[in-house]
């Protein structure tokens, strides 16, 4: 039995697309032509939603939240100095704009523009209560696929403007990339082809997640998972 | 690969008020524990001076007394203590003494009885310093303790005789 407002709300965020799911509930799926469009629709959607919602979670695109992996650099004296050093490589691994906000797990970074965060806050201050995370969208089919009873060793993620590889093997990470901007399937085929060729990486456990906008149902078992199509 | 629970959210924090609520209840308490603190202390020092107070009255009223009993001895009072101090010196028993004690070559020559200071000074004559040792020893006869002591002796020239004073006091 869920009580009344404690199922998520799950707000997703692209240069491409916005959508807002409520458990395996589609409450708004549409493309949008930019990053300011989609903000302009999470505006009016604070506006319109004045519940006093517990969680809701914000999930941006690999576009604008993208993976990278760090070189191991010496002399890093402290975590204050490693966090800036990795703020520092970046929008160059990354392709986002400077400067760049980061969060770290060992040589694993994960880089938004400190200027899109920052509007993106304040769009978010109109809601009644904070969100409760705001992260990117292909971090959460991560946990959803590790979740799986096989769990894998390559995991894209096609979403509204991007194409997010991440692969594997044990805890590590090998690869951890975003491509981006991506016209259409095409294109992410080809990216994913030559990421394929170019890095060593083992597609025996693979797993494909993929936003689909006129997808109406599915299961909540990932956020937004109305709008996901998996293929594993 | 492992799950990754990144964050870009502003860490909530707690809203401000319930602090100042606290601190408003924790200064009332504390406002009002010195206000009890004072009143105790004000009782305290009430107390006290209630306890000097009693202390000074005691002192007085000690002074009081000590001074009334070191007031001077009235003249009346003297007299009455002479005649007390006469009535229990032994008169009789000293004439009797005196009386009885008959020793050759030891004649009395005078006799000098002062009550009120409990002594009787006989003077007496001697033939020789062995008479006047059998005298003493005569008067002092039958006594529980030598109540007569020999307190002077004057030889005469001759060196066979002389006078010597005898005093007892009771």
């Amino acid at each position: 039995m869920w009580w009344a407002g404690s199922k998520p709300e799950d707000i997703y965020l692209g240069t491409r697309a916005f959508a807002v799911c409520r458990g395996s509930e589609r409450l708004v799926a549409q493309a949008t032509g930019s990053f300011d469009e989609g903000l302009s629709h999470l505006a009016d959607w604070c506006q319109r939603d004045s519940t006093r919602r517990k969680r809701r979670r914000v999930w941006l695109s690999g576009s604008l939240c993208r993976p990278f992996l760090a070189p191991p650099v010496d002399g890093l004296r402290d975590v204050q100095e490693r966090h800036k050093a990795f703020e520092a490589m970046a929008p160059d691994l990354t392709g986002l704009a400077a400067p760049c906000t980061v969060w770290i797990d060992r040589s694993l970074g994960v880089a938004v523009a400190s200027d899109v965060l920052s509007r993106l806050h304040e769009a978010l201050k109109q809601f009644r209560r904070p969100v409760a995370s705001i992260a990117p969208w292909w971090s959460a089919l991560l946990t959803a696929a590790l979740r799986h009873d096989k769990s894998p060793s390559l995991l894209t993620v096609r979403d509204c403007d991007s194409l997010t590889v991440l692969a594997g093997l044990d805890k590590e990470f090998s690869t951890a990339t975003s491509v981006a901007p991506l016209q259409d399937d095409a294109a992410a085929s080809a990216a994913l082809m030559r990421l394929l060729l170019t890095r060593d990486v083992e597609p025996s456990l693979r797993h494909d997640a993929r936003l689909a906008l006129n997808k109406t149902e599915g299961s909540d078992a990932a956020p937004l998972g109305p709008l996901v199509e998996w293929s594993r | 690969m492992r799950p990754l629970k990144v964050n870009f959210a502003i860490k909530r924090r707690l809203p401000a008020w319930p602090l100042y609520l606290l601190a408003v209840v924790l200064a009332g308490a504390a406002a009002w524990k010195a206000i009890s603190l004072v009143d105790l202390y004000a009782e305290l020092r009430q107390r006290e001076a209630a306890v000097q107070s009693a202390k000074r009255q005691l002192e007085q009223e000690l002074a009081r007394k000590q001074a009334a009993s070191a007031q001077p001895v009235a003249p009346y009072m003297e007299d009455a203590l002479a005649v007390v101090r006469q009535s229990k010196f032994p008169l009789d028993a000293v004439f009797a003494s005196l009386e009885n004690t008959q020793v050759p070559g030891v004649r009395l020559v005078s006799l000098d009885i002062s009550p009120p200071a409990g002594i009787a000074k006989v003077e007496l004559e001697y033939g020789d310093q062995e008479s006047l040792f059998q005298y003493v020893d005569a008067i002092n006869a039958g006594e529980p303790e030598h109540r007569w002591s020999l307190t002077q002796v004057r030889s005469l020239q001759s060196g066979t005789g002389g006078n010597a004073t005898i005093v007892l006091t009771s």
